[in-house]
């Protein structure tokens, strides 16, 4: 699933989504690391907010963004607070490449969005990375 | 089930600690017991503006003095309004503390008052004498 945040255009595992839902307030927690600033509700749960602008030295979230991506990846639910989120896309293989022309943390591959190159964020190793940072 | 909380405004974050162990409330000035622990150095909030209380606090084997803001009320709560928050990618000292979230009307995070004095009392222990 395509996702952009500011100008940046991300592509994530569509089979991982949850919902996807519109601006809702991130509570944030005092002390929280700038990657994971805080929380909010979902299905009558707290759930952790990630923000992958703070990996792409974008501009910290503040309050929270258009569209609210909802994930879950080994059974760690979190939120991820997006620009724009658009229908999920079909990727052939051929049409994965190496990551060769964009760079990100926590991808190892892009693709071609929009006429741009977008880096596939494994969102396995975004969530180890975070339980081991 | 209700469930009776007593909220504490700090300037970056509104916490609340269940009445059920609190034995009572007093204007600072007027304590006169064993110098109170800062809750706000505790949770790693930011320092209240405002003059403090001096609130004692029970649990079944421990008891304690904590120093809060002024700031301070009582709410009822559904338990079913109150949210888990575990999650293995939330971390930071604050986080340590959360009991629980409430979302509605406006964002109030309860504490645990048994790992708040718990931690009140290692500070004490590691307090040069």
């Amino acid at each position: 699933m395509p996702i952009r945040i500011a100008s940046v255009w991300l592509a994530i595992d569509a089979v991982k989504v949850e919902e996807i839902l519109g601006w809702v307030d991130v509570v944030r927690l005092p002390g929280s690391r700038k990657s994971v600033p805080g929380v909010l509700a979902w299905q009558n749960r707290a759930i952790a907010v990630v923000d992958l602008a703070t990996m792409l030295d974008g501009e910290p979230l503040t309050s929270g963004r258009r569209r609210t991506v909802v994930v879950t990846v080994n059974d760690t639910t979190f939120a991820i607070p997006v620009d724009e989120a658009t229908a999920v896309l079909e990727v052939e293989d051929d049409k994965i490449q190496d990551l060769t022309t964009t760079s990100c943390p926590h991808a190892n591959s892009e693709t071609w969005l929009e006429s741009q190159p977008a880096p596939i964020i494994e969102l396995e190793d975004l969530v180890e990375g975070l339980v081991t940072e | 089930m209700r469930r009776s909380v007593l909220t504490l405004q700090y300037p970056n974050v509104r916490v609340a600690l269940s009445t059920e162990g609190v034995q009572g409330v007093y204007a600072e000035e007027r304590w006169d017991g064993a110098a109170p622990t800062n809750v706000h150095d505790l949770i790693a909030v930011g320092v209240p503006r405002t003059a403090y209380r001096v609130l004692v606090v029970k649990t079944d084997t421990l008891e304690t003095a904590l120093r809060v803001p002024n700031t301070m009320n009582i709410e009822e709560l559904d338990e079913e309004e109150i949210h888990d928050i575990s999650s293995p990618i939330l971390k930071g000292d604050f986080v340590s503390f959360i009991e629980g979230i409430a979302f509605e009307p406006h964002p109030l995070i309860i504490l645990n008052t048994r790992h708040l004095l718990l931690c009140c009392e290692a500070a004490a222990d590691e307090t040069p004498t």
